[in-house]
């Protein structure tokens, strides 16, 4: 069995590592530095950890005032709290200002699935890649998750990190490299090609691999970086398959799906469908269940991708 | 310390240069925030030139204190000063405004040498040099941080937020202070949403508080030269002024909040600065 970690506290293990070679850094929370993974993080720099309790408003002013005198502060959160409830601090402090703060987004998507839409988020690609200078990523899994914590620290600007709270098995090796603005392609497919990111990307390798068994030749695609977003793979892919289908946790309104649909409607117009939250407000039931009613689990995709093909099929027929 | 006629006397003429440049922007942009850019001169003036640890040669020198104007809008006030202390040349003082200009309506720390944060919506200011505050504490600087904000901005939540995290952090090297002209966009700030009372809300948040006359600076000296009013706390200063200061017609009225003057306001303007009009 593959290894299962959770995504938060590979963030935090991994801002951790990286504050003990610079001093810069600081780990920054509002009322939940223990489920955003920085528990180890105040124990071992219990002086270096800012508190700031539930001003989610300020404590991302506060973030862009500490970047300006020099510092690196990590900030993490319930996504749509730190995305959206101090969405123009973080447009005018963070992105205008470029200041060098990095905040993540954690239990993204439908993770809350028994808490409801308030907690759930399901816009927060959609709000953080409108903004001109913030990188949005991604990642999949523990090691792609330690190596967005690198970048970001390595990059001077703001930088938004989305992770879940669903422990994640690893697929990529100890040896894998990320870049901004560079996607993954993990395996190439004539009849359709599955762009995912996050906790969705194992999700669709488990559906593509038995979508192969059933004769449909099924392309993968990992996009770690929203934004900026590789658009040469999206090129490259949209010349080789016959459809795109996106596939995401998130709204299909200005998500993963809708930044692939803007590049391709332009550039190389080919069909694109986008799979993920439709445009009503989400339910709640069991993670399992939402992500069942979505069409978000291994099974809800190879059923979804069957369809699909199956209608390109049958159009040609005719 | 006590400030000195001289010194007085030297500071009132800096304040009238400030208005005058004011003037002149208005005058190039053919328009501008004139009314909370008038009264906080006094502050500003006094800040720069007797009290802020600053060099315009090395604007981003680290042990410099920190002055955020989170009012934005009052920008004019800000080209003003940082123009007559040397961030940048005069001349660029008639590009407000204008197409790409360095002094645009709203302050850009990347635009221009001595701005330290990008302002404009209200509300921001106090956490972010509140932030800058920590920053010091962290690393053991002496350097303070003051934050200028409006009767009518402390309207907006993120204010008392901010206010939480300094007084929890103790951060006694932060000085809010709050420019009270009691007026706002939409008439008189008691009838547009009643802020008040400044000194009861500031108090009870942990701040140390102090009411000063604005225009005074005898009273501003006072208040700034010897803080923190109270060691571990941060402070807040109720600087009360005349919105308009300066210009006959335009103070303590509202609707010179933003100013486009007519050809006869300006030769007004420019008469009762005693400035030649060209």
């Amino acid at each position: 069995m593959k290894e299962l970690n959770d995504p938060r506290k590979v963030f935090g293990n991994q801002v951790l590592e990286l504050a003990k070679q610079d001093p810069r850094i600081l780990a920054v929370s509002t009322d939940s530095s223990g489920s955003s993974g920085f528990g180890p993080f105040k124990e071992c720099f219990p002086e270096r950890h800012l508190e700031f309790g539930l001003t989610e408003q300020s404590a991302i002013g506060f973030c862009a005032g500490l970047a300006l005198s020099g510092k690196i502060p990590f900030f993490c959160a319930i996504t749509p709290f730190i995305t959206m409830r101090c969405f123009e601090q973080v447009r005018d402090d963070l992105v205008y200002t470029f200041a060098n703060v990095k905040i993540a987004g954690r239990n993204s998507g439908l993770d809350y699935s028994y808490l409801g839409y308030t907690h759930q988020s399901l816009e927060d690609i959609a709000v953080m890649r409108s903004l001109s200078n913030m990188k949005v990523l991604v990642p999949s899994d523990a090691i792609e998750i330690r190596a967005c914590v690198n970048e970001a620290a390595k990059y001077t600007g703001p930088v938004y990190i989305r992770i879940g709270s669903e422990k994640l098995p690893t697929f990529h090796q100890s040896d894998y490299h990320f870049s901004f603005g560079k996607g993954e392609a993990l395996q190439k497919g004539k009849d359709i090609t599955l762009i995912t990111m996050g906790g969705m990307v194992w999700r669709t390798m488990e559906a593509a691999e038995e979508l192969v068994k059933l004769g449909i030749e099924v392309g993968v695609i990992s996009m770690p970086s929203i934004k900026p977003l590789d658009y040469e793979l999206l090129l490259q892919v949209s010349k080789e398959t016959d459809i795109i289908l996106t596939i995401e946790d998130h709204s299909i309104v200005g998500g993963l799906g809708g930044a692939v649909s803007e590049f391709l409607s332009q550039e190389n117009p080919i069909r694109v469908v986008r799979l993920g939250v439709p445009d009503v407000f989400s339910t709640t039931g069991s993670y399992g269940d939402l992500l069942e009613k979505y069409h978000l689990s291994k099974s809800g995709i190879v059923d979804y991708v069957i369809n699909l093909v199956k209608k390109k099929k049958s159009s040609y027929s005719n | 310390m006590e400030i000195s006629d001289t010194q007085i006397n030297n500071l009132k003429q800096t304040a009238l240069n400030l208005r005058r440049n004011i003037i002149t922007m208005i005058q190039s942009g053919q328009g501008g925030h004139v009314g909370g850019s008038l009264s906080c001169i006094e502050v500003i003036t006094a800040l720069y030139f007797s009290l802020l640890r600053c060099n315009p040669q090395e604007p981003q020198w680290e042990d410099r204190d920190r002055f955020i104007l989170s009012a934005g809008h009052k920008c004019l006030a800000l080209y003003s000063v940082l123009a007559e202390k040397g961030y940048f040349d005069k001349k660029l003082l008639t590009t407000y405004d204008s197409l790409n200009s360095k002094l645009p309506g709203h302050p850009d720390r990347h635009k221009l040498p001595g701005v330290e944060a990008n302002t404009g919506s209200l509300g921001h200011g106090l956490a972010i040099g509140g932030g800058m505050a920590l920053a010091g504490k962290i690393d053991q600087k002496d350097y303070k941080v003051y934050v200028l904000m409006g009767d009518g901005e402390i309207a907006e939540g993120s204010v008392w937020e901010a206010a939480e995290i300094a007084s929890h952090y103790r951060l006694d090297n932060l000085i809010a202070i709050i420019d009270r002209n009691r007026l706002q966009i939409h008439g008189n700030t008691k009838d547009v949403l009643n802020t008040e009372s400044l000194t009861a809300k500031w108090s009870s948040f942990g701040w140390q508080t102090l009411e000063i006359d604005g225009h005074d600076f005898v009273d501003i000296f006072g208040a700034l030269k010897n803080l923190p009013l109270k060691k571990e706390c941060p402070t807040c200063i109720i600087a009360n002024t005349i919105k308009g200061k300066g210009l006959s017609f335009a103070e303590n009225n509202y609707k010179y909040h933003y100013w486009k003057p007519t050809d006869e306001e300006m030769k007004k303007a420019f008469i009762e600065l005693g400035m030649n009009y060209l």
